[in-house]
């Protein structure tokens, strides 16, 4: 069980209203509205890696992506894992395993809104699949970025295979 | 600390709920960038006025219960403190206002901005207006009622 603290806040008297009719329309705790926002602004809005990034409308992506062909959403996406992914993971954690790539993963994943990502191990075998909603060429995107990442750690070439919602990679290490 | 929790408690207040229902997602500018870089600018200012009929207004209206200037305004505000994309300033004389966003994005940036305004002030609003566009930023001038009146 996780280990708990009590602090003690002075809050302005609106926000204070606001959380409290967060709290009763969501049918949670004051305790849980709270903690909600301050993980989000520890884990997410405060880490270095994250710095920068912008919120845009999923529609403007799948208009803006609509426009490119398949092999440039793949070449776009292997260039976002060279030259993001990978950097801001050597920022964030100087050792840069392939457990801290999951975990940014999982981070981008959890709050970023763009896409879910989940890891299974079977017979030594790592499945890594990303799902998403907004067309197929951002599958093209997210393969060419799964690509480039996880053969940094394998040291060989990889390829994803992809459908219009999901793109999965296969590996052993 | 109190500072720290405030902040974080006035993000989830004044502006998750708005993000989750407009469909909201993270992205890095430099690709949103190669993205926008790859249409051409008549295209820009027709997506921005897309976004501006399918997107934007449907913020105002869960935001804030009502399409007005004062709204509208108010939306712009509010998106440029959270989004990150642009720097909203909004001056009055009488009834002369003057709305720049600064965006330092570029012409198609630029062009992208034009649409939306076109779709939120002059489609949704019916307000004329002129405008001055450069890499840098967009312009709108328009006549409208003392509007610190009506808020």
């Amino acid at each position: 069980m996780r280990r708990s603290r009590a602090r003690t806040f002075r809050l302005e008297a609106d926000l204070d209203d606001a959380i409290e009719e967060i709290s009763k329309n969501e049918r949670v705790s004051l305790n849980q509205v709270a903690n909600k926002a301050l993980k989000r602004y520890v884990e997410w809005d405060m880490a270095p890696s994250n710095r920068g990034l912008v919120s845009v409308p999923s529609m403007l992506l799948v208009k803006l992506m609509a426009a490119q062909s398949e092999e440039k959403a793949r070449a776009l996406g292997k260039w976002a894992g060279r030259e993001l992914f990978l950097p801001n993971l050597q920022a964030g954690h100087p050792t840069g395993s392939l457990e801290d790539a999951e975990r940014l993963m999982r981070m981008l994943a959890a709050y970023g809104s763009r896409f879910t990502f989940d890891h299974s191990i079977g017979r030594g075998k790592h499945i890594m699949t990303i799902g998403q909603k907004m067309g197929r060429n951002w599958s093209a995107y997210y393969a060419g970025a799964l690509e480039t990442i996880f053969e940094r750690f394998l040291g060989k070439p990889l390829r994803a295979t992809m459908t219009d919602n999901m793109c999965v990679v296969e590996f052993r290490m | 600390m109190n500072l720290v929790v405030g902040r974080a408690l006035r993000r989830l207040v004044e502006w998750d709920k708005v993000a989750e229902n407009a469909g909201l997602v993270v992205i890095s500018p430099v690709t949103l960038s190669k993205l926008m870089g790859s249409l051409t600018v008549e295209q820009a200012e027709a997506l921005g006025e897309s976004i501006g009929d399918e997107v934007w207004m449907p913020i105002v209206l869960s935001k804030y219960g009502e399409v007005t200037l004062v709204s509208t305004l108010d939306s712009i505000d509010l998106i440029s403190r959270y989004m990150g994309r642009f720097e909203f300033h909004r001056t009055a004389e009488g009834t002369k206002n003057v709305v720049t966003v600064r965006h330092g994005g570029g012409s198609k940036w630029s062009a992208f901005y034009l649409g939306a305004a076109k779709s939120i002030f002059k489609k949704h609003l019916g307000l004329d207006f002129v405008h001055h566009a450069s890499e840098e930023l967009v312009t709108i001038e328009f006549d409208a009622e003392n509007i610190e009146e009506t808020r």
